[in-house]
């Protein structure tokens, strides 16, 4: 009894511990077959994820792709964008047909002693339009606006041409235009680029020779080692007689008689700034004192000049000297005319000895001409000698500030003289 | 007739000279050396009768049309207004905005 108790207590652990492990084993195979399942579930998820990586690195690249592709359709349009613009400019900038409108104006006062009235004035306003067809025709035209003493306005048409430029040293002038007479009545009339207030002495509207012409005009430049050769021939209604002692030298719309003009300028223009011009004029008059309506003419008219320059850095001499004369046609009793004027002028910007901001801006002028006006030898009232002198302040290039005292001492007696004290504003534009 | 024949003649010769004015535009495209000498030519005319004005002042087509007034009131030969347009050009605000 004892035995078989101390067997079954002896066996019953042993018994007890195998059914333990039986029972683990089985649960064992069956964690097992789980973590394989769960292993199989991971790698399906981390296949998965592989693939949504490879998706999302292919997404990258495309990105990528698209943003370079995008980068450079940028730079495409930013390039077609400038080129655009550029040929937009040149456009702009180069039409076949230009236009513009330049010109000058002028103000001032003047005290004149003698008992005159000081005034203010405005000298004028000359606008120029200018119109141009490529390189080859240019239409322009001044007009001169002036307010009389009485309060009225006075416009006048200086000139109206059409210049064709046949070549590079011809062009062809058709229509009213300047005197090619001279250099002062064509070039520097100009308020702006007249240094002085007034003209000089009988280069006026009534002077010594042709403000302006209608007729056509030959003119150019001709190149020759350090020179050039400057010319400018014209064939035009010419002048005619205004009073018995004036000439109306503004270009007439028709002519009164069947003598044109002809007149011409050549210059030589040297390199270093000098320049020298011959100047002559032929035509028929005709007008006042004509005694028979049938002739073509009363008087011959003739007109000789020489004018030289030298305008080198701050320095700006000149002379001119013009000398015409009317002949009456034989057979008439008519008293033969002559007209001379003549004037010298320095000029000299301080820019040319200082650097300063204000006084290299200062230009003293000074000039002295004559004009005698003879009728039958004896000398007309007009006839004077005329002193300038001043200082021109020079706000910018075409804008200055002139004070000047002018004196005219008249060679007949009886036209007292006159001292004249003249404050001029006059801008080029 | 024969006025006819002169007038007639005398047109042609124009427009031959037209042409060559032309030509002569077209050669001096795209010359380095226009801007020098265009400086040069600015300096040397301008002053013959006036101040120098500065390249600001206007714009490239104000300045075709000025220097092609210059051209006929001051006999400068064409070839030396082209040149001065240049350097003018090259210059003014239009330009320097660029």
């Amino acid at each position: 009894m004892n035995r078989l108790l101390k067997k079954k207590i002896l066996y019953a652990p042993l018994f007890a511990s195998m059914l333990f492990i039986g029972n683990n084993a089985v649960y064992a195979q069956e964690g097992s077959i789980n973590y394989k399942n769960k292993i199989i579930e991971l790698e399906a998820r981390i296949s998965s994820l592989e693939q949504l990586k490879q998706e999302l690195k292919e997404l990258k690249e495309n990105l990528n792709t698209k943003t370079d592709k995008i980068a450079v359709k940028e730079k495409k349009l930013d390039k077609a964008i400038k080129s655009i613009s550029k040929i937009t400019s040149v456009k702009e900038g180069s039409p076949d047909s230009k236009w513009a409108v330049t010109g000058y104006a002028s103000a001032g006062f003047q005290a004149v002693s003698g008992g005159t009235t000081d005034s203010f004035g405005v000298g004028s306003y000359s606008p120029i339009f200018h119109y141009r067809f490529k390189d080859w025709i240019m239409f322009e035209a001044e007009l001169e606006a002036v307010t009389e003493d009485d309060g009225s306005t006075a416009i006048d048409l200086e000139y109206s041409q059409i210049n064709l430029m046949l070549n590079d040293n011809m062009t062809l002038v058709v229509g009213k235009f300047l005197s090619p007479i001279g250099a002062f009545q064509e070039r520097l009339h100009p308020a702006w680029i007249n240094k002085s207030v007034d003209r000089p002495a009988g280069l006026s509207h009534h002077g010594v020779a042709p403000g302006s012409d209608m007729g056509v005009m030959l003119r150019g430049g001709i190149p020759l080692d350090d020179f050039v050769i400057q010319y400018a021939f014209a064939v035009g209604n010419g002048p005619q007689f205004d009073t018995e002692s004036e000439l109306a030298l503004e270009g007439f719309g028709a002519d009164n008689d069947k003598n044109k003009s002809l007149a011409g300028r050549v210059s030589l223009f040297h390199k270093s700034s000098i320049e020298v011009g011959f100047s002559y004029m032929t035509a028929g008059l005709s007008g006042a004192e004509d005694t028979d309506s049938n002739l073509t003419r009363s008087s011959d008219y003739r007109l000789w000049g020489v004018d030289a320059s030298y305008t080198e850095g701050p320095w700006d001499l000149r002379f001119e000297l013009l000398h015409s004369r009317a002949t009456p046609v034989v057979g008439l009793d008519m008293r033969e005319r002559t007209w001379e004027a003549w004037y010298a002028q320095a000029a000299y910007r301080l820019a040319g000895i200082t650097d300063d901001p204000i006084f290299s801006k200062f230009e003293p002028v000074v000039r002295y001409g004559e004009f005698r006006a003879e009728i039958g030898g004896a000398l007309m009232d007009v006839s004077e000698k005329r002193w300038n002198g001043g200082v021109n302040y020079w706000m910018a290039p075409s804008i200055a500030l002139k004070a000047h005292i002018e004196r005219r001492d008249y060679f007949v007696n009886t036209q007292p003289d006159e001292t004249r004290y003249q404050l001029e504003f006059a801008y080029g534009f | 007739m024969n006025t006819v024949k002169y007038i007639a003649t005398i047109a042609l010769l124009i427009f031959l000279a037209i042409g060559f004015a032309a030509d002569a535009a077209e050669k001096t495209k795209n010359d380095p050396m226009q801007f020098a000498r265009g400086a040069k030519g600015w300096a040397l005319n301008c002053e013959r009768c006036h101040n120098m004005r500065g390249p600001k002042e206007f714009s490239d087509n104000d300045w075709d049309t000025i220097v092609t007034h210059m051209r006929v009131r001051a006999n400068i030969p064409g070839d030396v207004i082209r040149d001065i347009a240049v350097f003018l050009k090259a210059g003014n605000n239009e330009k320097v905005k660029k």
